[in-house]
């Protein structure tokens, strides 16, 4: 028997030589694998991010307070820029001094 | 939702739709991809390093990387035995490591935790002998011929395990073979060669 065939005949003898694994250890690899599915499985449902726009919508006073605050804002913001110019308001005229508002009669639906 | 097959004698089925039906929670791929891999991890496992305690835990180390593959794992693009013997070899290169084994190309002869020697078969003093002599070799070496000649990997499967090229696995397999050889003869008594 040449040496070739010897290596050969034991490189054979240790392919059906191969230690088994123990019962823990395969116990242990199919418990990570039930693990590693388990989480898997897991659904887990992040919140998505929202602003906390509800406590804000409240203190504004809903639709008809952002209205009235949208309003003022644009007034004030003219008023600002169009400093001692007279305003028209439909068939009310009203004269300002400054950014000072004399006459607030519209509101109350006087001619 | 029926999230297992029913396995029947007929039916082969490949490593690349285990790992996809593992992904998709089937416990009986898990068993399936153990029974068919996991004695070849431990056994590789136990040829690159001295402790065996330490061989098992480095197999169960590459199958739970397996496990959490799964579900990136694409079929056709590389072999669930390829990539054990590579995740394997490297978990064993950094054990080594850790233990302090600078040089991975010497490493201890295994220490004898198992019985005595006169309840050890004549075939376990060869395989004795043949784990000695391969580790004797350079690790790159001993992992390529352990992988061609016990194994049985083609060049191109130990190219892809070893992530080297196909020359590379050619001329590693021819030298360490022929070191082998050399670390045999000094050990024929216990191989039984006149």
């Amino acid at each position: 028997m040449t040496d070739e065939t010897k290596l050969d005949s034991l490189f054979e003898e240790a392919r059906l030589h191969k230690a088994l694994p123990s019962d823990d250890l395969m116990a242990r690899v199919l418990a990570d694998a039930q693990a590693v599915q388990d989480a898997a499985s897991v659904k887990v449902v992040k919140p998505s991010y929202q602003p906390d726009r509800g406590r804000f919508w409240d203190l504004l006073g809903g639709w008809v307070g952002a209205a009235s605050f949208a309003t003022c804002a644009v007034l004030g913001i003219y008023l600002g820029y169009a400093g001692g110019d007279v305003i028209g308001f439909g068939a009310t005229d009203f004269a300002l001094e400054g950014s000072v508002l004399n006459d607030l009669s519209i509101l109350a639906g006087d001619a | 939702m029926n999230r297992s097959m029913p396995f029947d004698a007929d039916q082969t089925l490949s490593d690349d739709t285990l790992m996809v039906m593992f992904a998709n929670g089937d416990p009986e791929a898990a068993r399936e991809l153990t029974i068919r891999h996991l004695g070849t991890v431990v056994a590789f496992a136990k040829r690159l390093i001295p402790s065996d305690a330490d061989a098992d835990d480095i197999a169960q180390e590459a199958m739970l990387r397996l496990w959490k593959i799964a579900g990136e794992w694409r079929p056709g693009e590389a072999k669930v035995t390829t990539w054990l013997y590579r995740v394997t070899r490297n978990l064993c290169i950094d054990r080594l490591r850790q233990k302090g084994f600078a040089d991975i190309d010497t490493v201890a002869e295994p220490k004898d935790e198992t019985p005595s020697v006169q309840a050890h078969l004549e075939q376990s003093a060869r395989m004795d002998a043949l784990n000695a002599a391969l580790g004797e070799l350079p690790e790159r070496q001993r992992v390529a011929v352990m992988l061609r000649h016990i194994e049985g990997l083609s060049n191109p499967d130990i190219a892809e395990a070893m992530e080297i090229s196909v020359e590379a696995v050619e001329s590693l397999t021819a030298r360490g073979k022929r070191m082998l050889k050399q670390a045999l003869e000094t050990r024929k008594k216990e191989l039984g060669w006149t």
